[in-house]
């Protein structure tokens, strides 16, 4: 596990929320410039939860606001050794 | 990091040093999250005050969002909906006021004292040992006990509905995650199907039963959802509310030495002061109509306000060492709000506070607290403690 794994988990699921290619998720945006709100934050932050078995905070949406500042959250707090 | 950390184990334990934070910070201050918070004493009264500019309902109308949002995963949460359709709270005018006037007919009976009395007897007596849980055996079940008393409920429905209560309340709150919404549905579900039934075939005497004549009496104005969501309104705001004021009032005093005082003061003395030291209701939420200025403090139309009631009762421009207990202040609170939303159930909160007070007192004068650790629920807008330990000397 790194952190590109993780942004690249992350753009597949902000892609598929906000139906835009993937290709098109710019990892430095901010979730709100994707077009994300308080509500499919909710959703999100579950779907990657279940995904790294994990448990994140609602408020890390907006702590670590683009897609490399929440991988790299993630990967600091639950992965590096 | 930010200074609004209202998600952290430190801001569970101790909000107030968050609030100061910010307060010093601006008293209008913008949240990462996109919220305006509010901590300066004159200005949540004055947006309390100002309805036009000031709606609410933002826990209402993200709620409802949802549920919509959540439909199209596929997940079923309409029963939130139903629920809280009447919260009055969540309503503006105008028919904020119809529905206020209406509960206040109903409820002209506040002759409350027996009940309080017995029911806090009763759990007194089922107190065995010295050392107990103060929030299981006895803050926890009155509130709903009497409650349930109130509305003319047995003590199987009051079984039934307590948790779901401590459950439903979390609809209030902020940040809200997806289990917490699968939660507040469950308990929806149970409340709509519990009071849908007792709005059809009322008890014989309670307030149920008043509401619903007063309905009849005034063809059916209401329609059975709405008395239904009136039912549990009137559940959820009166338990989880003085559960969480009745147990920090008992660790507050015992905490800051102040038991005894019961025998000097009087005891509504006491529950003001403690009331803005430390209320039940930490935030509550606004929604701006339009562009509004505050005190040259520029909030954009549509934005989510945080009122927080506890930080403005403990605006050092207001009262003089905020932080300490001083029951000779006679302090102008803001712990029920104030304007056309001020609690309809303050006079309950504060008699049944002050009845059972009286009653520990009495049968506990050697009270305090155990060295087991403090345990705070994981709630924002009313706090309040999950165990509490005490120890009785005689």
């Amino acid at each position: 596990m790194n952190v590109e794994n993780i942004i690249s988990y992350l753009k597949e699921i902000v892609a598929t929320e906000t139906d835009q290619p993937i290709d098109s998720i710019n990892e430095n945006n901010t979730f709100f410039e994707l077009g994300l709100d308080s509500i499919n934050a909710v959703y999100l932050l579950e779907l990657a939860e279940q995904h790294y078995n994990i448990t994140l905070s609602p408020l890390d949406f907006w702590d670590y606001p683009t897609i490399e500042a929440f991988a790299k959250k993630i990967y600091h707090d639950h992965f590096q050794k | 990091m930010s200074l609004w950390n209202p998600l952290s184990n430190d801001f569970l334990i101790n909000p107030y040093l968050t609030y100061e934070a910010i307060r010093n910070e601006s008293p209008v201050y913008l949240t990462q999250t996109g919220e305006y918070v509010i901590t300066d004493y004159h200005l949540v009264s004055q947006v309390l005050k100002n309805k036009e500019n000031f709606l609410v309902g933002n826990s209402k109308e993200w709620l409802e969002r949802s549920i919509v949002y959540f439909k199209y995963k596929g997940k079923d949460f309409s029963a939130i909906e139903k629920a809280i359709n009447s919260f009055i709270l969540l309503i503006n005018p105008p028919r904020h006021q119809v529905m206020r006037k209406f509960i206040m007919d109903a409820w002209q009976d506040r002759e409350v004292d027996a009940i309080i009395l017995n029911n806090c007897k009763v759990l007194i007596n089922n107190i065995e040992n010295d050392t107990f849980d103060f929030i299981e055996s006895f803050a926890a079940p009155l509130p709903p006990m009497t409650i349930c008393n109130i509305l003319g409920l047995d003590l199987a429905t009051y079984q039934s509905l307590r948790f779901h209560g401590e459950q439903m309340i979390k609809a209030l709150d902020f940040y809200l995650r997806l289990e917490d919404l699968v939660k507040i549905d469950q308990s929806a579900k149970a409340f709509v199907g519990i009071f849908k039934e007792f709005v059809r075939k009322p008890p014989a005497k309670g307030l149920i039963r008043r509401l619903v004549d007063l309905n009849k009496s005034k063809s059916d104005f209401l329609s059975q959802d709405e008395l239904v969501s009136i039912c549990i309104f009137l559940f959820v705001a009166g338990e989880e509310t003085t559960v969480s004021f009745l147990s920090a009032s008992i660790y507050n005093l015992l905490k800051e030495n102040r038991w005894n005082d019961l025998d000097r003061f009087d005891t509504e003395i006491i529950i003001n002061e403690l009331l803005r030291y430390d209320g039940p209701v930490q935030l509550l939420g606004r929604i701006t109509a339009e562009n509004v200025e505050l005190e040259g403090y520029k909030i954009p139309a549509r934005s989510s306000v945080i009122l927080c009631l506890a930080a403005a009762n403990r605006d050092p421009k207001e009262f003089k060492n905020p932080d300490k207990i001083d029951f000779e202040r006679g302090s102008r609170h803001l712990a029920f709000g104030t304007g056309n939303h001020f609690c309809l159930g303050d006079w309950l909160a504060k008699k049944q506070t002050q009845i059972a007070l009286e009653a520990l007192y009495k049968n506990y004068p050697g009270l305090y607290l155990t060295e087991q650790d403090l345990k705070w629920k994981n709630q924002l807008a009313i706090r309040r403690l999950e165990k509490l330990y005490l120890q009785f000397k005689s």
